[in-house]
């Protein structure tokens, strides 16, 4: 079984909500914050503007960003396929960003973190476009095919 | 019978029967059919319709269409 | 605090001076943000009888405590100064993804004065704001610009820019933001461009705090309401193009320079020609469902080349049908030329509007312009639009404005504005309220200050006569209170306004972000102080009465068949009546006690 956020492309409108929302998910301890920067779902247009993109991690079968880190920060759940980061590990190289080609890993304060599917995931409310959907299945890849098509 | 010709426009273009690009289109209805009958004739349900235009001039649900007529069927829109 | 950022920055491009102080509570609190909280700074600070095109005048950014939280199209920002084309106060509204981006750096407000000695851009990385030297990119078009300014390293920044046409210090040159998002309005951008400011870019890694989430997470289904609702399923499928159907059938789309209210044309320039012809996809504001944002690209086999955003609806009236060019294509060409150009598309088709009347009257010949230029041009259009972007021939003497150019070719009255700004696409002598908005407006006819339609036109919560005046004042200062209150809080007004409640549900945003308990009845008041403030602002420069004006064609030309035919604007009727309920004197200014109560010094 593999657990994700699923991202359509073309039901896309460029409104950053689910970034949005992600952020207010993960505000500081007392805050509720809209912080779009510490956000695990970052929303980008491409350069002809014909594509939007919500880079979310895909949980990838084979994860470069697993491969990637020298102190072994990152897993892959063998029960629900996500990969997580270990934040008391990570030691801020930022070779996992550079490795991930769907540019789904980022920096906050030092730390790398990406999506790690929340239970009850509020980027998906938060789409009015029907552009997000958590999955739970078995085809990683083909998603992973798909997004290669519209990376950025 | 009358011919007369609708304009459907924004989302009520989904509506014509030629085709929902169409800008406009003719039809033919017994005489003295009223909007109404119009409208039922293309299955448009009345709460769909914010303003009914006919020869530009107001037109309501009993206005009488004649041979020749046109009328336009606008949805609900606000400006900006 | 929340909602607001708490800071201000202020940066003179003279001296180079760059410094940081606190937002002061009281001030939040009494005036918002945006174009309240603008006006205020400027009705303290600014030397009122400034060059607008000087040094002294201060231009200001300002978002609102809502931008980037979760109220509804939680966007926007406005630019507020003292206009270079109507000598008044002015606020210019514009959405996209800067304003947001503005807010993430930390300030709520930036405030630029003086000039700088030459070319230069301001850079704002969070904390670090530097003043960069930009003779490199002095002299691109807006999208030409952005693409210079992110490329490499500053790939995340977003920037607002001047074209050419600010530049050149056109009278209604625009801001640009995020390629075709435009502060366009009263010639914000040449403001910016006489301060030598090309452009400022923006990154930031802070967040707006809010007081309760629960009430944005329940947003999320509001939200998802409007969307589905009928209208929202129209707006985000056709954007505000589909007005050009609401318009055109109930005889209110200018047309021919206000002449008309009906053009023949409209059904190849509305919403539904640019979904089949020239669409890519829609686009969305940041932080907002709608989708009525136009991603559009001219085909391959068009005469004209080009992509970009747009048209809006107003420019479909205003290079569209106000001029007589029945053409999506040209005037998707057009559209293009103003985005890139920097230039405000209302004030361009104005312009337009305006010679090509005189040009029929003879009043401007071929010798003048180098060529002709009659009704439905489009080639003729986009070489003058380019002309007045780059102050050459003709170009030179429009690009000061409409009224200029009547008065100057000797027909004032064929000018189709108040108080020097151009109109916007909604005829008056078909919705007589909207009439008395445009005369009324702090900044001549900007739309933006209010509008009527939702009543007058589309009968909600209640229908309304149009033709007369009952009623009207009472409609009018209701929506202008409303409005300046949206502006200052930093969301667009389309969702509010096309809801029954929007305002309740404004109050409760408000509420939820800031902390602080605001009823309906308190964001109108404050609405209403705004107003005040902005009309006692041009009180001080001599504006009364006399300049709450509309032309001849409105209140003494019957209107054209079609609904409402040989009606007119009954504005001396309204207007009393007006100033009446909003306790100012028979001259149009507010009292003491009006201003007293209000707490307006």
């Amino acid at each position: 079984m593999s657990k994700r956020i699923a991202f359509t492309e073309e039901n896309c409108t460029n409104c950053h909500l689910c970034s949005m929302y992600c952020s207010l998910v993960f505000s500081e301890q007392g805050k509720y914050e809209y912080r779009p920067a510490i956000s695990r779902i970052r929303v980008s247009e491409s350069d002809d503007q014909r594509t939007y993109a919500a880079h979310v991690c895909l949980q990838c079968a084979e994860p470069a960003c697993m491969d990637a880190c020298p102190v072994g920060a990152i897993t892959k759940d063998p029960h629900t396929g996500v990969v997580g980061i270990d934040s008391w590990q990570c030691t801020g190289c930022e070779s996992c960003v550079d490795a991930c080609e769907f540019d789904c890993v980022f920096m906050v304060e030092d730390v790398a973190v990406k999506c790690e599917v929340c239970d009850d995931p509020l980027c998906v409310k938060a789409c009015a476009a029907h552009a997000l959907h958590l999955v739970e299945d078995d085809q990683v890849d083909e998603q992973g095919e798909l997004y290669r098509e519209v990376r950025i | 019978m009358i011919e007369v010709t609708i304009v459907l426009a924004g989302p009520l273009r989904r509506y014509y029967r030629t085709s929902e690009t169409a800008k406009h289109e003719r039809v033919q209805l017994s005489s003295g059919a009223t909007i109404r009958d119009l409208m039922d004739h293309y299955g448009i349900p009345r709460e769909k319709v914010s303003h009914i235009v006919v020869n530009r001039l107001r037109g309501e649900m009993d206005t009488v269409l004649e041979d020749g007529d046109e009328i336009r069927l606008i949805p609900l829109a606000a400006g900006g | 605090m929340k909602g607001w950022m708490g800071k201000i920055l202020r940066v003179n491009l003279t001296t180079g001076e760059i410094v940081t102080e606190p937002l002061d509570p009281r001030l939040a609190q009494g005036y918002v943000g945006g174009r309240g909280l603008g006006t205020k700074l400027l009705y303290d600070e600014l030397d009122i009888n400034c060059d607008p095109l000087g040094p002294e005048n201060m231009l200001i950014f300002a978002t609102g405590p809502l931008t980037l939280t979760g109220a509804l199209s939680s966007g926007r920002y406005m630019v507020v100064t003292k206009s270079p084309l109507t000598g008044t106060i002015c606020s210019s509204n514009s959405g996209g993804y800067f304003p947001a981006a503005f807010k993430t750096a930390g300030y709520d407000v930036l405030i630029l004065t003086g000039k700088a000695e030459r070319p230069v851009m301001l850079v704002i990385d969070d904390d670090r704001v530097t003043i960069e030297d930009a003779a490199s990119i002095w002299g691109m078009d807006t999208k030409e610009t952005v693409s210079a300014i992110r490329s490499e390293k500053r790939k995340d920044f977003y920037v607002a820019c001047i074209g050419p046409a600010g530049e050149n210090l056109v009278r209604y040159a625009a801001i640009m933001n995020d390629d075709s998002r435009a502060a366009a309005r009263s010639g914000v951008g040449a403001v910016m461009g006489s301060k030598n400011l090309k452009a400022v870019a923006v990154r930031g890694t802070k967040g707006v705090a809010v007081a309760d989430p629960e009430v944005f997470l329940k947003s999320l289904v509001i939200s998802d309401h409007v969307k589905e609702s009928d209208l929202g399923i129209a707006f985000g499928e056709f954007g505000t193009p589909l007005f050009v159907d609401v318009m055109n059938a109930n005889n209110i789309m200018p047309t021919k320079n206000f002449q008309y209210g009906f053009f023949e044309d409209g059904d190849v320039i509305n919403g539904a020609e640019i979904i089949d012809r020239t669409l890519v996809r829609g686009k969305s504001c940041y932080g907002c469902s709608m989708n009525c944002g136009r991603n559009t690209r001219l085909p391959e086999d068009s005469k004209y080349q080009g992509s970009g955003d747009g048209p809006e609806y107003e420019t479909c009236y205003s290079l569209g049908s106000n001029i007589l060019v029945g053409d999506l294509d040209a005037l998707t060409k057009m559209n293009y030329i103003c985005n890139e150009m920097g230039m405000d598309t209302m004030d361009a088709g104005s312009v337009l509007g305006a010679v090509m009347e005189l040009y029929e009257m003879g009043n401007i010949t071929d010798t003048d312009l180098g060529y002709s230029l009659e009704w439905g041009d489009a080639d003729g259009s986009i070489r003058l639009l380019y002309q007045i972007a780059h102050r050459e021939g003709f170009g030179d003497v429009a690009a000061q404005g409409g009224e200029h150019v009547a008065v100057e070719y000797g027909a004032p009255d064929v000018f189709m504005g108040s108080k020097g700004q151009g109109f916007a696409g909604y005829h008056p002598r078909g919705m007589v309220g909207q009439g008395l908005l445009y005369a009324t407006s702090p900044e001549g006819g900007n739309h933006t200050t209010g509008n009527t339609i939702q009543r007058e036109i589309n009968g909600i919560p209640e229908p309304m006569d149009p033709f007369t005046a009952e009623g009207k004042p009472e409609l009018v200062i209701s929506r202008q209170n409303e409005t300046a209150f949206v502006d200052s809080a930093g969301v667009c007004v389309f969702p509010y306004m096309l809801m029954d409640n929007g305002i309740e549900l404004l109050a409760e945003f408000y509420t939820a972000a800031t902390g602080l308990k605001h009823t309906e009845g308190d964001l109108r008041r404050i609405g209403e102080r705004i107003f005040n403030l902005e009309r006692e602002f041009n009180r001080r420069l001599g504006f009364a009465k006399k300049d709450d004006t509309l032309p001849k064609r409105l209140t003494e030309e019957p209107h054209t068949p079609g609904i409402g035919e040989g009606n007119v604007v009954p504005l001396a009727e309204m207007l009393d009546r007006y100033y009446s309920l909003r306790g100012w004197d028979l001259d149009g200014l507010p009292t003491e006690g009006t201003l007293e109560s209000l707490g307006i010094e």
